[in-house]
C-alpha cells in the first residue's frame, strides 16, 4: 500500500479547515470513530470510569440498606423515588445485581483489557497500532449497545435484572419470578451478549498483534509482564467467553421462545407453570462458571502484569524471577479452566467431583504464591521510590495476599459449606477485585498518565487519594470477614430479620460510613485527573526512567506511535545493572556498554 | 511533542487508517517516512513476526477457535440434556429423516471441495474458473439451506416448534394434554370440519379414513367424558400419535396422519427438549451458513486471482469450519 500524506503540522498551528462539515468529520474521525489504539484505549478508560461511578453509587445504596434497613435513602433516594426513597426488597436485589453486573462487565473487564490493553499493547511491543484498527474500533463500539441495554434496564417495567449477577435459573428463566425477571433480565442478557462480542473482537486482535507485530529483537521472553498478562488474558477471553455467549443465547431462548434448556419439568414459580421443558438448572451454573471463573482471572491478571512493571520501575531492581512470573500467569490461566465447580460446592454435586474441584482450586495457590514471593523478592533490597503509582502497586500486593488467603478458605469444601453465601465470600472477592484490581488500575493510571496525556498527575493529592482509599477500603471490606465468620448472609434485604444478627448493625453502619468515605475520596482522584490533563507539569518521554518501549515514544505519542524504528536489545527489567554507569538500560539501548554511554551522551 | 495545551494522542487530526489498512495480511504499511522530529514523524516500522502467517489468516484461526468453544458449549449442553433426559424421541417420532440429513451432509462436503477448487484456480490466476467454482459453492450452500428449510417446515407442520405457545408437543398424557385436545376439538372451525367428516358418505372414504373416523369419534367422547380416567388420556395420546414403544403400530397410523387438518396435540416424551436442542443447534449452524454465503457473495464482486487469494483462503477456512460443525451435528442429531 502506498499512500502519500500531507506533511504534519502540530495541532496548534493547523489552519482551520475551510468547511465546518469537514471540521466536524475530522473531529468525529479523530476522537469518536477513531481507529487509533490510543484514542480507543482512552475512550474505554473514560467510559469505564463513568460506569465505575455508577457502580459505586449502586454499592452505596446497597450499603445504606444493610446499615439502616428500610430507612429513607438520602440524596440517592431521590434518583429512585420509590415510596419516598425507601427501597423495596426486590429493589434491593436489583441494586446488588446491577452493582455486580456494572462493576464486572462494564468496569473491570473493559478497563483492564479495553483501556490499558488497547493503550499499552502496541506501545509496549513497538507497533504503530493494533493489527486490525477497524476491528479494534468496533470492539469499543460494541460496548455501547451493552451500555444502553444495561442502562435502559433501570427504566423498564419491573426494573433492571434482580436475580444476582450469576443469573441462576429458574429465577431468570421464568418471567414471573421477580419484577426484574421480566424485561430487565432480557436486556441484561442482550447487554451481556454485546459485551461478549466486544471482548471477542478485542481478544483475537490483541493476540494477533502480540504474535505478529513485535519490534525487531522483542522476543516473547523480552515482553514486559503487562503484555504477557494481556496476552494470556486475551487467550482466556477468547476461549472462555463464547461458552457464556452460548449459554446466554440459551437462556434468552428459554425466556423469549419458551424452550426448556434450564427449566426443570413441572417447575412452578410464583404460581406460574413454566415450560414443559425438562431441562437442567444446573447446566446453566456449569456453563456460567465455565466462563466466569476464568473471568475472575481476566479481572486480575492484567493488573498483576501492570503491577509487576510498576514495582520494578520504582524499586529500581530487575523483576525477581521473570520467567517463573510468566509461567505462573500461564499456570493460573490454565488451572482457571478446570476449577469452576468450586462455585457449586453446595449445589448437590457428587462429593468426589467436589474434591476434584477442591484440589484443582488449591493448586492455583501455587502459581499465585510464586507471583507474590517474586514481588516481594523484587522489592527486597531495592531503592524504593514511593510515588503514588508505587503506593498503589505495593498495596495491590498486600491486599492480594489477604484476598488470596481468604480464597483458600473457600476452596476447601467443608469450610465453604459453612461460609457459602455469607459476607466472607463478599469480603474475599472485594479484596481481590477492589483492593486488588482497582488498586492496580489506579497504579496504572498514575503511572501511564504522562504517556496518555503528556502531563504528570499531582503526586501530593495522589498520595492523599491513596491513603484515604486504602484506609476506607479496609474499613469497609475487612470487617466483612468478621460478618461472614458469624454467618451474616449476603443477598438478603434485611438480615436483621434474624435476631441473631441484631448486634451486627453497628458494625454494618461503620462499614457503610467507610464506603461513603471511599466513594468520596474518589472526588480527589477525579479532580486530580481532570486538572492534570490540562494543567499538570509537562512530562518528557520518560519521566519515570523506565525501560520499556512506550517510554521511548513521545508523550503523548503521535499517530503511528514511534518517530524512530525501535530495535530491542534486552529484556524490560535492566535496572541498576552493576558497572553500567547508569541506573537503567532501556530495551532500545544499544547492546554494548560503550555504545550505551554514547547514546546517553547524545 | 511539547504539550503546551491539552494534547490527546493523535491530536494532529490526520487519520491515516482510513485507507483500509486492516484488510488482511499486510505488513505495517500506510506510513511514509517524512516529517521527522517532534513526535510527528511516521516511520515504516519493521516487525519480528512470531509465526509465518499473515495477520488475516492468524486472526481467522483465532476467531475460529473461539467459534469452536461456542459450538462446544452448545454441543456439550445437547449431550448433557439428551443423556440426562428421562425420555428422548426416536427420529421418526419427530419427523427426522436420516436420508435427507445424509444428503445435506453430502451437499456441504461438496461445497467444501468446490471452495478449495476456487482457491486453486485463483492461485493459478484463472479468475473465470475461480468465479465458477465460487458460484457453485454459493449454490451448494443455498441448496443446503433450502433442504434445511424443507426439514424445518416438516417439523412445523407437525406442530413441533421450539417455542411453547405454538408447540403441540406434550411430554405425557396428563390433564394439561387432555384439556389441550379438548380445546382443539372445540374450536369453531374444527367443529364444522368434524361435522363435515361425520356427514361424509361411507363410500367416499378410504379404508384408513373409515377406521380413523371411528377412532376419532371414540376419543371425542373420551375427552368430554366427565368421568375421564388417566388411562383414557393414554388411549387418546396413542390414537393421535402412536409411539413405537407403546406398541401402537397395530391399528395403523395416528389420527394426525390420517387427517392432516386435525393437528391435534401429540404426546412425545422428551419432544420439547428435543425441539429446543434441535432448533438451537441447527439454527446457529444455519446462521453461520448464511454468514458464509454473504461472504462468498461479497467475494464474487472481486476478481478472484492471486491477489484475492488470501481473502478466498480465509473465507474457505471459515467455510470448512461450518462444514466441520455439521459433521458433528449430523451424527449427534440424526444417527444416535
Amino acid at each position: 500500500m502506498s499512500t502519500v500524506h500531507a506533511p504534519h503540522t502540530p495541532a496548534s498551528t493547523t489552519v482551520a479547515p475551510p468547511r465546518p462539515a469537514s471540521q466536524l468529520s475530522t473531529f468525529l474521525s479523530t476522537y469518536v470513530f477513531s481507529k487509533d489504539h490510543k484514542v480507543i484505549g482512552l475512550q474505554f478508560l473514560f467510559s469505564t470510569l463513568l460506569w465505575f461511578l455508577i457502580g459505586g453509587l449502586l454499592a452505596l445504596a446497597v450499603r445504606w440498606q444493610i446499615a439502616w434497613p428500610w430507612s429513607q435513602v438520602p440524596v440517592l433516594g431521590k434518583l429512585f423515588a420509590q415510596e419516598g426513597g425507601q427501597m423495596a426488597p426486590e429493589f434491593y436485589t436489583m441494586l446488588f445485581t446491577m452493582h455486580a453486573t456494572v462493576m464486572i462487565f462494564l468496569v473491570i473487564i473493559p478497563i483492564l483489557a479495553g483501556a490499558f490493553g488497547n493503550f499499552l499493547i502496541p506501545l509496549m511491543i513497538g507497533a504503530d497500532d493494533m493489527a486490525f484498527p477497524t476491528l479494534n474500533m468496533l470492539s469499543y463500539w460494541f460496548m455501547w449497545p451493552a451500555f444502553f441495554a444495561f442502562g435502559a434496564s433501570f427504566f423498564v417495567e419491573g426494573g433492571a435484572a434482580s436475580s444476582g449477577w450469576t443469573s441462576y435459573p429458574p429465577l431468570t428463566t421464568n418471567t414471573a419470578a421477580s419484577p426484574g425477571s421480566g424485561m430487565g433480565q432480557t436486556l441484561w442478557l442482550l447487554g451481556l451478549t454485546f459485551v461478549g462480542v466486544s471482548s471477542m473482537l478485542g481478544s483475537v486482535n490483541y493476540m494477533t498483534t502480540i504474535i505478529l507485530m513485535r519490534a525487531p529483537g522483542m522476543t516473547m521472553f523480552r515482553l514486559p509482564m503487562t503484555i504477557w498478562a494481556m496476552f494470556i488474558t486475551a487467550v482466556l477471553q477468547a476461549f472462555a467467553l463464547p461458552v457464556l455467549t452460548a449459554a446466554g443465547f440459551m437462556q434468552l431462548a428459554d425466556r423469549m421462545l419458551g424452550t426448556g434448556f434450564f427449566t426443570p419439568e413441572g417447575n412452578v414459580v410464583n404460581n406460574m407453570l413454566t415450560s414443559t421443558g425438562g431441562g437442567h438448572p444446573l447446566l446453566w451454573q456449569h456453563l456460567f462458571w465455565f466462563y466466569s471463573h476464568p473471568a475472575v482471572y481476566i479481572m486480575i491478571l492484567p493488573a498483576m502484569g501492570m503491577v509487576s512493571d510498576i514495582l520494578t520501575v520504582f524499586a529500581r531492581k530487575p523483576l525477581f524471577g521473570y520467567r517463573p512470573m510468566v509461567y505462573s500467569v500461564a499456570g493460573i490461566a490454565g488451572l482457571g479452566f478446570i476449577v469452576w465447580g468450586h462455585h457449586m460446592f453446595v449445589s448437590g454435586m457428587n462429593p468426589a467431583l467436589g474434591i476434584t474441584f477442591m484440589v484443582s482450586t488449591m493448586m492455583i495457590a501455587l502459581p499465585s504464591a510464586v507471583k507474590t514471593f517474586n514481588w516481594l523478592g523484587t522489592l527486597w533490597g531495592g531503592r524504593i521510590q514511593f510515588t503514588t503509582a508505587m503506593l498503589f502497586a505495593v498495596s495491590f500486593v498486600s491486599m492480594f495476599i489477604i484476598g488470596g488467603l481468604s480464597g483458600i478458605f473457600m476452596a476447601a469444601t467443608p469450610v465453604d459449606i459453612f461460609i457459602h453465601d455469607t459476607y466472607f465470600i463478599v469480603a474475599h472477592f472485594h479484596y481481590v477485585l477492589f483492593a486488588g484490581t482497582a488498586m492496580g488500575v489506579w497504579a496504572g493510571i498514575y503511572y501511564w498518565f504522562p504517556k496518555m496525556f503528556g502531563r504528570m498527575m499531582n503526586e501530593s493529592w495522589g498520595k492523599v487519594h491513596f491513603f484515604l482509599t486504602f484506609l476506607f477500603l479496609n474499613g469497609t471490606f475487612f470487617t466483612m470477614h468478621i460478618l461472614g465468620a458469624v454467618g451474616f448472609p449476603r443477598r438478603l434485604a434485611d438480615a436483621y430479620h434474624y435476631e441473631t444478627f441484631h448486634h451486627l448493625q453497628p458494625l454494618n453502619a461503620f462499614m457503610t460510613w467507610c464506603a461513603i468515605g471511599m466513594v468520596a475520596s474518589q472526588i480527589i482522584f477525579a479532580i486530580n485527573f481532570v486538572w492534570s490533563m490540562f494543567y499538570g507539569p509537562v512530562a518528557g518521554r520518560n519521566p519515570w526512567n523506565a525501560n520499556t518501549l512506550e517510554w521511548t515514544a513521545p508523550s503523548p505519542p503521535g499517530h503511528g506511535n514511534f518517530d524512530f524504528q525501535p530495535v530491542v536489545h534486552r529484556g524490560p527489567y535492566e535496572y541498576s545493572v552493576p558497572g553500567c554507569g547508569k541506573d537503567h538500560l532501556m530495551q532500545t539501548d544499544p547492546p554494548n556498554e560503550q555504545a550505551a554511554a554514547l547514546a546517553a551522551a547524545h | 511533542m511539547t504539550a503546551s495545551a491539552i494534547s490527546l494522542p493523535h491530536g494532529d487530526g490526520h487519520d491515516h487508517y482510513a485507507h483500509g489498512h486492516d484488510s488482511s495480511g499486510y505488513d505495517s504499511s500506510g506510513h511514509d517516512s517524512h516529517g521527522h522530529g517532534d513526535g510527528h514523524g511516521h516511520v515504516h516500522l519493521q516487525y519480528q513476526p512470531g509465526l509465518p502467517l499473515s495477520r488475516g489468516k492468524l486472526i481467522m484461526w483465532l476467531f475460529l477457535s473461539t467459534e469452536i468453544m461456542f459450538f462446544a458449549a452448545l454441543l456439550g449442553s445437547y449431550v448433557v440434556l439428551r443423556f440426562g433426559a428421562p425420555a428422548w424421541p426416536l427420529p421418526h417420532h419427530v419427523h427426522l429423516s436420516e436420508p435427507i440429513g445424509a444428503f445435506n451432509t453430502f451437499v456441504l462436503i461438496c461445497s467444501s471441495v468446490t471452495v478449495v477448487l476456487a482457491l486453486e484456480a485463483a492461485r493459478a490466476d484463472k479468475a473465470e474458473l475461480a468465479k465458477l467454482w465460487m458460484i457453485l459453492t454459493l449454490a451448494l450452500g443455498t441448496l443446503f439451506l433450502g433442504v434445511k428449510a424443507y426439514e424445518y417446515s416438516a417439523k412445523f407442520s407437525h406442530g413441533i416448534y421450539p417455542w411453547s405457545p405454538r408447540s403441540r408437543v406434550y411430554e405425557k398424557p396428563d390433564l394439561y394434554y387432555g384439556s389441550a385436545v379438548r380445546a382443539r376439538l372445540g374450536e369453531p372451525a374444527m367443529i364444522d370440519r368434524l361435522k363435515a367428516l361425520d356427514d361424509t358418505p361411507e363410500g367416499t372414504l378410504s379404508e384408513a379414513q373409515r377406521s380413523g373416523r371411528e377412532r376419532l369419534r371414540q376419543i371425542r367422547t373420551m375427552v368430554t367424558n366427565p368421568d375421564q380416567q388417566p388411562f383414557d388420556l393414554a388411549v387418546i395420546a396413542d390414537q393421535v400419535m402412536p409411539l413405537a414403544s407403546s406398541g401402537g403400530h397395530g391399528h395403523g397410523a395416528g389420527l394426525n396422519d390420517v387427517f392432516p387438518w386435525l393437528r391435534l396435540p401429540a404426546v412425545i416424551p422428551g419432544g420439547n427438549l428435543w425441539a429446543s436442542t434441535y432448533f438451537l443447534l441447527t439454527g446457529f449452524h444455519a446462521i453461520h451458513v448464511v454468514v458464509g454465503l454473504i461472504v462468498f457473495a461479497i467475494l464474487l464482486l472481486y476478481r478472484l486471482d492471486h491477489r484475492t487469494y488470501g481473502m478466498i483462503e480465509n473465507a474457505g477456512l471459515y467455510w470448512h469450519f461450518v462444514d466441520l460443525v455439521w459433521i458433528f451435528l449430523f451424527p449427534l442429531l440424526y444417527l444416535f
